[in-house]
């Protein structure tokens, strides 16, 4: 499938090669994430989870709909004891850990950032499930693993760091046993052109802020598992999520600006600008947020049994 | 940013602040130019970092550009009316 560049910065990295393209997301991509995480732990809530919460009403705040959100992932992958979940651009390990730590899985997790792994293993080990957690700096397209080695592939806020597609679909569908379960949660453009994608606002976040960001279509990602052998069992919008995730953070940089300056000089600035472009994009869906699970084989979980909330029901 | 901030001290750092962001003097900058319009040259992202500016140089929060029902930022001279309203009110809220 030849994809289609939607932005300047996809057009130069299809003048790469593929080595050259995964040599660029490793310098581009870990600058971002090397800051100290001080900093993220002054925005973001207590896991450090860089990518959108999920909100049951306007008021409620960042700490309780990142919980809401890290119970759903949960809920999704459904980790039995001794299953081997890889979570692919771990972060500070907000996911990888709270899976740890509501589970008895065994789990490895990805990152391009060094402070990143550091902050993660220091966090495993403060909270006892170092044992049960491994995570290396790596690049997705170098892992070396066996096929049908693990239960469950997690890709939170960082597929849209990577720009070939197909080989990390097909990765995905060779090292997932049958009954494996990915689910990724990331930003996509909307098939319908709207907004400017060579705009300097979108040229800013997806390079100079976060190094390389490449947005595809729902469909074309959906494609590409299907593809690579993975069966769609559940998507879900949290565009609306994702505007008021970011509505939190925008207040926590204001609210620390001196201290981030202090820190990083200049950073501050580029967090609350990056962060006010990706809003008003959320806002105005031009860009949208999904949540994708898929099974390969024969599903674990059963979608159709999941609770819709009632109407007037709120809980 | 301390002490007394009177209004045309407002005003002549606002039109200070959108003179660097397009790179002019600031005399070439006319009060009444829009400040959200194609006048000034000023596109979204600029808009964005000026509004940061703003906020970091009068240590307040401007309006929320994402918001469904915001208001267009106006002229230059309102923008710095809606400053100085907002300065007016962190120090009288006993703030910095």
């Amino acid at each position: 499938m030849t994809a289609i560049a939607h932005t300047r910065a996809e057009r130069e990295a299809n003048l790469r090669s593929a080595a050259e393209q995964r040599e660029h997301e490793r310098q581009a991509v870990a600058a971002h994430y090397e800051h100290d995480p001080e900093i993220f732990s002054l925005v973001l809530d207590s896991r450090l989870a860089y990518a959108t919460g999920v909100y049951e009403h306007a008021g409620e705040d960042l700490e309780t709909a990142q919980a809401r959100k890290y119970a759903r992932i949960a809920a999704k992958l459904d980790i039995r004891p001794g299953q081997r979940v890889l979570d692919v651009g771990c972060g500070w390990g907000s996911n990888l850990l709270y899976l740890a730590q509501h589970s008895e899985g065994v789990f490895q997790g990805i990152t391009l950032s060094p402070q990143q792994r550091e902050e993660a293993l220091r966090r495993a080990r403060a909270w006892g499930v170092a044992d049960r957690v491994r995570i290396d700096v790596c690049h997705v397209e170098d892992l070396n693993l066996r096929p049908e080695s693990f239960d469950a592939v997690l890709f939170s806020g960082s597929i849209v760091h990577m720009h070939n597609r197909p080989a990390v679909h097909q990765l995905v569908g060779e090292v997932l046993k049958p009954g494996g379960r990915v689910l990724i949660s990331d930003c996509y453009f909307p098939v319908q052109q709207r907004g400017d994608r060579d705009s300097a606002a979108t040229e800013y976040i997806f390079v100079e802020a976060l190094g390389y960001c490449r947005l595809i279509g729902l469909a074309e990602e959906l494609q590409l598992m299907e593809r690579a052998g993975l069966d769609i069992l559940h998507v879900e919008d949290l565009t609306r999520h994702y505007a008021q995730t970011l509505a939190h953070w925008i207040d926590n940089v204001r609210k620390h600006r001196r201290t981030i300056e202090a820190m990083a000089p200049g950073f501050a600035a580029v967090l609350q600008q990056y962060m006010t472009v990706a809003r008003m994009s959320f806002a105005r869906r031009t860009a949208l947020e999904y949540m994708i699970l898929a099974t390969k084989g024969a599903p674990t979980v059963d979608p159709g049994a999941w609770p819709i909330a009632q109407k007037g029901g709120r809980s | 940013m301390d002490g007394i901030l009177d209004n045309d001290l407002i005003l002549a750092r606002v039109r200070a602040l959108i003179a660097e962001s397009v790179r002019q003097p600031a005399a070439s900058i006319p009060l009444d130019a829009r400040v959200d319009g194609s006048e000034l040259g000023i596109d979204s992202l600029a808009l964005i970092k000026l509004m940061v500016r703003i906020e970091e140089t009068f240590d307040i929060t401007m309006p929320d550009l994402a918001a469904t029902d915001a208001a267009p930022f106006g002229s230059v001279r309102e923008v710095a009316a809606l400053v100085a309203r907002e300065v007016a009110a962190r120090q009288a809220g006993g703030g910095l």
